[in-house]
């Protein structure tokens, strides 16, 4: 086999001169071993080339993947960029919305835009369960810096609880459920007063000066555990300069 | 070019590859390919290097195209169907990418044990037992052979020297694994003699008969 395969590979290689592959084209006539032998050669040549072929289309699409790939690359990292970005663009604006009030000075000098820092409010003082949808979206709209809507619904609750008599406590009145009303009474006054702290503050916020001082002039009076804070804050505005 | 969501059915694909489609028979590659890279820790005993992952990718994917392309996994009444070790047609329950898997891990464990033959799997490797002595049923013996039987260095030498024309020399010098051009011409004879034993005897065994010539 090996000498008839080195004659096979020279004619198909075209390694043969015109009477060598005159000879061999007359030799595969009649040489039976030959001629298979040449045949199986063929189809192996025609296996292998089929194959390399194939691994060449696959080296063609994965350099046209790369390539494709490589056109996307800034638009895909541009994307990214896009939304990281404006991730953390917002991470830095909603981070200074919850910072910045308790960023600013105690105090500043300016009368017409009076920067006050607020102090941390704790959502455990409101006692009034029926009540707490309305106080803990009051303290988040102070976290936001929307003073405005805050007060506005502080004013709104604030009458509820200066009778004392807000809807639920009558409901449990009617329902001849007395010690509820003592508890509920008890509870509402309590926001009642936490919500007047508030007040105070968000209207020192929002450079509302004087009406701040009309509720803290009473409210520094006013037993409770925002007593001590609201006389000092009192003296503090008392003492400022703007207000002699 | 991974987004691209073609509805190409596996029967589709059989088709594709015996007719030469190369545009379907793309986006099959580029389906396999993500799935395969995907999937490939189940595949790999040991973590591996990309390039290596694609190399037994490429490996596999060719195997499958082989054997789709010689009608060893085949279309029945529009149903895949593949030969089985007694050489009848059997339908095939997986699809042809979870079968790229299963080639996958039979050459990669080929490959961890440094082992240069494809191991005869019946889950693999169909038998044949066509007695037609059609040129084509002697040359999907012949492909069969070249693609799992065939020794990989074996492939790389008959490569380089049946397709694509390389003298002894110029494959001395692309294969640092010669040393010497008779140990690459003993080389290249030992691969031919046994790549042609084995074709015989798969011819035989499948009581085919080659009769060319007068």
């Amino acid at each position: 086999m090996g000498n008839n395969q080195e004659k096979i590979d020279s004619y198909l290689r075209h390694e043969f001169n015109e009477d060598e592959e005159e000879g061999f084209e007359k030799s595969i006539k009649f040489d039976r071993n030959l001629n298979t032998d040449f045949e199986l050669t063929k189809l192996i040549s025609k296996s292998l080339s089929k194959r390399a072929f194939l691994s060449k289309q696959m080296s063609r699409w994965e350099a046209e993947l790369e390539q494709k790939e490589s056109t996307n690359f800034f638009s895909r990292h541009f994307k990214k960029i896009i939304i990281v970005g404006t991730g953390l663009a917002a991470s830095i604006i909603i981070g200074f919305l919850i910072i910045a009030p308790f960023y600013n000075s105690d105090m500043t000098e300016s009368k017409e835009k009076y920067a006050y820092r607020l102090p941390y409010f704790d959502s455990t003082d409101y006692l009034a369960n029926d009540y707490r949808i309305y106080t803990s979206q009051i303290d988040s709209l102070i976290n936001i810096v929307e003073y405005d809507k805050a007060l506005s619904m502080i004013c709104l609750i604030e009458k509820d609880f200066e009778t004392f008599k807000p809807y639920a406590n009558i409901e449990f009145v009617e329902a001849g459920l007395e010690g509820s009303e003592i508890s509920g009474n008890t509870n509402y006054q309590n926001d009642a007063y936490v919500l007047r702290w508030r007040k105070i503050n968000v209207l020192l916020a929002l450079g509302e000066i004087d009406d701040a001082l009309n509720v803290l002039n009473e409210f520094k009076d006013e037993d409770g555990k925002f007593k001590e804070k609201a006389q000092k804050l009192y003296k503090k505005l008392m003492e400022s300069e703007d207000f002699e | 070019m991974n987004s691209h969501k073609f509805d190409i059915s596996d029967e589709d694909v059989v088709n594709a590859i015996q007719k030469d489609d190369e545009l379907i028979c793309k986006y099959f590659y580029i389906d396999c390919r993500s799935y395969f890279l995907a999937k490939h820790t189940s595949v790999f005993t040991l973590k591996s290097r990309e390039l290596e992952i694609l190399d037994l990718f490429q490996e596999s994917f060719s195997l499958l195209y082989c054997e789709i392309n010689s009608k060893r996994i085949d279309l029945r009444d529009n149903h895949i169907v593949r030969k089985d070790r007694t050489g009848e047609y059997k339908p095939m329950t997986a699809s042809l990418k979870t079968y790229l898997l299963s080639i996958a891990k039979i050459k990669n464990l080929e490959l961890s044990r440094n082992i240069d033959v494809l191991s005869i799997n019946e889950a693999i490797i169909p038998s044949l037992i066509d007695t037609n002595e059609d040129n084509n049923e002697i040359y999907d013996i012949v492909n069969y052979c070249v693609n799992f039987l065939l020794p990989d260095r074996c492939k790389h030498i008959l490569t380089l020297f049946y397709y694509e024309r390389k003298t002894l020399d110029e494959i001395l010098s692309i294969r640092k694994e010669n040393n010497s051009k008779d140990g690459l011409k003993t080389s290249k004879s030992k691969c031919m003699s046994k790549l042609k034993a084995n074709i015989l005897s798969e011819l035989q065994r499948n009581n085919i008969a080659i009769c060319y010539g007068k």
